[in-house]
């Protein structure tokens, strides 16, 4: 009999006991919606932490190299963490071609800077922008022509004009103070808390990115630096060796340690707390699938029983047991595929509409469909063998009495 | 066609052997219209599912077509059911969840016919039987007499060598079974069909060219009709 004639034939009787085939089909989908809203939020997780960690720098040539405080209270005194004669210390390492700042794809724009505000000193927030864009009170946004041109402007939030100049509206063009740096107040921006205390998180004032750090000379992140290693020379030891110029002569050799540090560290962890998860969730659902499965097993010796007439009939007609065990197997690999479809949509919508509250998109992907189908299959296989086995074995002297 | 010789046949019942065929010996030639009688319990039943490869264990020789049908796989004797020989039974048996036309359709499909291929022969047995109009029907929706047309046409759906009718009549009135027979006799006159019936209601025997009696496993009596 035509492989087709068999599918139709299974689905065809799949179809005749809708309530139960569903209900056989109930552990199933609950089991694969499971397994696949986690692993498909898993992804998507993953995804977006390489999409954000990843280097600019991907050379293969390159190492990176951190500095970790004994002390971790030192790290929010201390500015920067290299100085320029630490970079021209293993600068002369042998093997080392650049040294550089490290470069994250995502720039941090914010900056504390410490304002003198009426004899107080404060720290507080700022950010450098390209422009502005917020509503203000008077005066004007930052343009991207105060970039260009290394304007040393600025715009102050409406509680801080207040508390330096009196009333707001009279700061515009007024001179802002910032490190013995003067910035000539162009806009005030309206306050969305109206406190200048802690709970404020807002910044305070913003800059044009490319004048802060013209005078600010800040450009990036001091804290990791990236060497480039000459081609053919043993990366590892290279590094290993300006780590240990760096630990005997470095500027803050004395509160901490310099060490190499792997961008993908942070994302091997991540990952493998998520995999953790996912074979702990994976594990929950594998018992329901184990449970469905046997459900599909007991539907299947259910059917068998039930149709030995059939099965008798068949093989009077000429089926061969081969043709019968096809028969059962493709209706027991059916019914799971059937459920595996159904949970895996069920478990792509779950994907989708919890990706609405969470920070990363989920989508589809091959490895998904391929475990829902591949379970389903398995599923489908490993629990109606028997019961297929069975029905093809009956003896047709007895079914035909 | 069909030669039987020195078969024998035992059932094991716990310690017991059961000796249900003795010594049979017979014949059936092409185009013969033959009747297999006896009492329950003669072993006729057995000696048909023999003659219809769905027993293979049993002593003796059986020669189909000159051929020796010995330790056949599952694979061939399916194969010689599927396309030498057609069954009728007492209860019908067709699959009530297919309709007419799909239980016709069935043999063809298991001598691996595509769906495309089936419609024009069904048509065409289903005509013979005189149920043309009847395919789309479910087997429930019939009377007794036409669904055992539906088991005729379905035993000669595939053409084959000949039929075995175990009881036909057995589950209908007087006037259907007529029909029924006379169906029978049609096909065996003008198709040539080969015919072994099983019965145990003499009136049955006159549609026949000739009688086997069975008892207690053996055949007693072979008569010519008429």
């Amino acid at each position: 009999m035509k492989n087709y004639v068999i599918w139709k034939t299974a689905l065809k009787s799949i179809l005749k006991n809708k309530k139960r085939s569903f209900l056989t089909m109930f552990g199933i989908i609950i089991g694969i919606a499971s397994v696949i809203t986690i692993v498909s939020i898993g992804n998507g997780f993953k995804r977006d932490m390489i999409d954000k960690m990843s280097m600019t720098n991907t050379n293969e040539n390159v190492s990176n190299i951190t500095f970790n405080y004994y002390d971790v209270a030192n790290a929010f005194k201390e500015g920067e963490v290299f100085k320029k004669s630490d970079l021209d210390l293993i600068k002369n390492v042998k093997g080392i071609k650049k040294v550089a700042f490290y470069k994250p794809k995502i720039i941090l724009t914010e900056r504390q800077i410490e304002l003198n505000v009426r004899g107080k000193k404060l720290t507080k927030k700022v950010e450098r922008v390209e422009q502005t864009s917020a509503p203000l009170l008077s005066g004007r946004q930052i343009e991207p022509k105060d970039n260009e041109t290394l304007n040393k402007v600025v715009v102050v939030d409406e509680v801080l004009a207040q508390k330096l100049y009196g009333e707001p509206e009279k700061a515009i063009g007024k001179g802002f103070e910032v490190m013995n740096e003067l910035f000539t107040v162009v806009g005030i921006k309206a306050s969305e808390s109206g406190t200048l205390s802690m709970e404020n998180q807002a910044p305070l004032a913003y800059f044009p990115i490319k004048t802060y750090d013209h005078y600010f000379n800040k450009p990036d992140s001091q804290s990791i630096l990236d060497l480039e290693i000459d081609a053919g020379e043993d990366k590892a030891q290279v590094t290993s060796e300006a780590l240990k110029q760096l630990n005997f002569n470095g500027s803050m050799r004395n509160i901490g340690e310099y060490e190499v540090y792997n961008p993908k560290s942070d994302i091997d962890q991540m990952g493998s707390i998520l995999d953790n998860l996912t074979l702990f969730i994976s594990a929950v659902a594998g018992i329901s699938l184990f449970i469905a499965g046997v459900g599909v097993m007991n539907m299947m010796y259910i059917s068998v029983s039930e149709r030995t007439k059939e099965i008798g009939i068949r093989r009077a007609l000429g089926a061969t047991e081969k043709d019968i065990r096809k028969q059962f197997l493709a209706e027991g690999l059916t019914l799971t595929l059937l459920g595996g479809m159904i949970g895996y949509l069920l478990g792509m919508i779950l994907g989708v509409v919890s990706s609405i509250f969470l920070p990363f998109a989920v989508r589809p992907d091959l490895f998904t469909i391929g475990l829902a189908v591949g379970i389903s299959v398995l599923i489908g296989v490993v629990f109606s063998y028997m019961p297929a086995s069975a029905a093809s074995k009956k003896d047709l002297i007895d079914i035909m009495k | 066609m069909i030669k039987l010789e020195q078969i024998n046949k035992y059932y094991a019942l716990e310690e017991e052997k059961l000796h249900v065929l003795k010594n049979i010996n017979f014949e059936i030639k092409e185009k013969e219209f033959v009747a297999v009688m006896g009492p329950s319990g003669s072993g006729k039943s057995t000696l048909i599912n023999l003659i219809g490869f769905i027993d293979k264990k049993f002593e003796g020789t059986y020669l189909f077509e000159g051929k020796e049908i010995t330790d056949f796989s599952d694979k061939e004797l399916s194969a010689i059911r599927n396309q030498s020989v057609g069954f009728v039974f007492q209860n019908f048996s067709l699959i009530e969840n297919n309709t007419v036309f799909e239980n016709v359709e069935l043999p063809l499909l298991y001598n691996g016919s595509a769906y495309t291929d089936t419609k024009k022969r069904v048509q065409e047995v289903l005509a013979k039987v005189g149920l043309a109009d009847k395919g789309n029907k479910y087997p429930k929706q019939l009377s007794g007499g036409q669904q055992q047309r539906v088991a005729i046409a379905r035993s000669i759906v595939n053409s084959p060598r000949f039929i075995i009718a175990d009881e036909p009549t057995g589950a209908l009135d007087s006037k259907t079974s007529e029909d029924i027979m006379q169906l029978f006799q049609d096909l065996n006159k003008q198709e040539g069909v080969t015919i072994i019936l099983v019965t145990h209601n003499p009136e049955m025997v006159s549609y026949c060219d000739r009688l086997i009696r069975v008892k207690d496993g053996a055949i007693v009596e072979e008569e010519l009709i008429k």
